[in-house]
């Protein structure tokens, strides 16, 4: 483990995604204190560009809405709904799979047949397709992401455990009188889990973008600040402030970037070792 | 009911597993009494690892029975065999595969005592650390991963955890070919303690004659996943009869006897 997190240390693009990423963890985590201003309550301050007024370093939108308040809310949105859609698809997704490697026969059958299912429809229209039918809001959004992204943990650690359960030390650990569900637990997850830790970046930097694309077609919470939803304001005045589609959009591509640079930063850290180039 | 002083009674065992045309194990019957020294011999590929993998319940036979102290071991299911394991325990030929790679030495030797209920909670470390000694192992190992360990000291926990639960019969398959000689040697001398201090029947697999003398009376060859020959180990090696004994005879009057110097 520790060998892996020096290759990791040693890889300059996922060390910068690292300090991306807990970067824009710690501003979302510190908005109350850092920048106490609501970012829903307007003001007479209308369409104020960046770097103008202090009391509005990134200036306002149509509403007089603070955009730098606004934005740090929105990373809270993202990231919320990024962790928990990701943390549910892989605890379903990975209970599923865990269950369908061991049980093989009919479970194994009827599990795989189902992620299929899900996977044929494009993640995003079933997500969409979901949140229309569950209505707007912060759990029908993690839920439809979840529900779009189990598929894909439930087919890795199906695979890794039919790896490991003819493992020798599997096999050891069941002559040693353990009982099914303590082998599941004590000797094939843990080994099972490494490649699915890249993976989970994969999916939580997807389900930032699904996320900003339900806000965006105004299919996000209605109560929370989203950069999807202040790109979509921001549309109708693109022209003559175009800073009120852009933060937010370069928001989002920053935070998909962090997600992503860590995830390629773990596969490569985690991946079996390959010969020296 | 047969014999009641038989420990393992096998008869016509096989296995084929699903979409392989020929059985790797086919027809095979032996029995052992409590305590027997009994080596199972044969060339790569003769079915022998998977034998001990049927007779220890870690692969699933396709045809034939197996009894274990009069009882019929492939009846057994769920709870009933978990239970039943303790007393017929198996040592894998790699021991670094046949240690679970994140968990520390002194949990997976806590194991077999946890499960099989022999030992309270309070006490499973100093037992652990018993264990330990009993192989020649320095107790403090207890807190290390298995690839801290050299290949010798890493089959000793495996033995060590598999006699936890003092079985009544041990498999050992292959124990000592990923070792070098100096370490097979310590391991044939420990063998040779546990024997004489708990008496176990064991079946030790090898594809290599000159170890067959040191840790068994009697001894059996495979051939094609069949027991072509059964009996006392000096008149196989002295007088073998069928083709695969001659031909591991043969090849192991190149080697060294057991004992004797090496070239």
């Amino acid at each position: 483990m520790s060998e892996a997190v020096f290759r990791f240390a040693r890889e300059p693009a996922a060390c910068a995604g690292l300090v991306l990423l807990f970067l824009l963890l710690a501003l979302a985590l510190s908005a109350p204190l850092l920048w106490p201003l609501d970012p829903e309550a307007p003001s007479p301050a209308i369409l104020l560009p960046p770097f103008v007024e202090a009391a509005h370093p990134l200036g306002t939108d149509r509403l007089g809405r603070d955009l730098l308040a606004r934005l740090l809310a929105g990373a809270r949105t993202s990231l919320l709904v990024a962790a928990a859609a990701t943390a549910a698809a892989l605890l379903a997704g990975g209970a599923i799979g865990l269950l369908a490697g061991f049980s093989g026969g009919f479970v194994d059958e009827l599990a795989m047949r189902l992620a299929e299912a899900f996977q044929v429809v494009p993640g995003f229209l079933l997500a969409l397709a979901l949140v229309s039918v569950a209505g707007p809001g912060l759990g029908s959004t993690v839920a439809a992401i979840a529900a779009a992204s189990w598929p894909a943990p439930a087919r890795l650690l199906r695979a890794e455990v039919l790896k490991l359960r003819r493992a020798d030390f599997v096999l050891a650990a069941i002559a040693a009188g353990l009982s099914r569900p303590e082998v599941a637990l004590k000797e094939v997850l843990p080994n099972a889990l490494p490649p699915v830790l890249p993976l989970a970046a994969l999916l939580a930097a997807a389900a930032i973008l699904v996320e900003a694309a339900l806000a965006f077609l105004g299919l996000g919470d209605p109560n929370r600040p989203s950069w999807g939803a202040m790109i979509a304001e921001g549309r109708a005045v693109l022209v003559s402030a175009p800073w009120l589609a852009l933060l937010p959009g370069a928001a989002l591509v920053l935070s998909v970037l962090a997600v992503n640079l860590v995830g390629e930063g773990l596969a490569e850290a985690l991946a079996p070792r390959r010969a020296a180039a | 009911m047969k014999d009641e002083g038989f420990l393992l009674e096998v008869a016509g065992l096989g296995y084929r597993p699903p979409g392989v045309a020929r059985p790797i194990v086919e027809e095979v019957s032996f029995a052992l009494r409590p305590g027997d020294r009994v080596a199972l011999v044969g060339a790569s590929g003769a079915g022998k690892s998977t034998l001990a993998r049927l007779i220890v319940r870690l692969l699933e036979p396709t045809s034939g029975s197996i009894r274990f102290r009069g009882r019929d071991l492939l009846a057994a299911r769920g709870e009933a065999l978990r239970r039943m394991r303790a007393e017929f325990q198996i040592v894998f030929q790699d021991p670094l595969a046949a240690l679970g790679p994140r968990r520390k030495i002194g949990a997976q030797l806590a194991d077999p005592l946890r499960a099989f209920g022999l030992v309270p909670r309070r006490e499973l470390r100093a037992r652990v650390a018993q264990l330990l000694k009993e192989v020649g192992l320095d107790p403090a190992l207890a807190g290390r991963f298995p690839h801290e360990l050299s290949g010798g000291q890493r089959q000793r926990v495996a033995i060590a955890r598999a006699l936890a639960s003092r079985p009544r019969l041990l498999i050992l398959d292959e124990p000592f070919s990923a070792l070098d000689l100096s370490v097979r040697a310590q391991l044939l001398n420990l063998l040779e303690r546990i024997r004489t201090a708990h008496a176990p029947a064991t079946l030790f697999v090898t594809h290599d004659l000159a170890v067959v003398r040191a840790v068994a009376d009697r001894v059996l060859v495979m051939d094609g996943g069949r027991i072509v020959e059964d009996g006392p180990v000096d008149d196989v090696l002295a007088r073998p009869r069928a083709e695969a004994s001659r031909v591991l005879v043969r090849a192991a009057l190149h080697l060294p006897r057991p004992g004797g110097t090496s070239p």
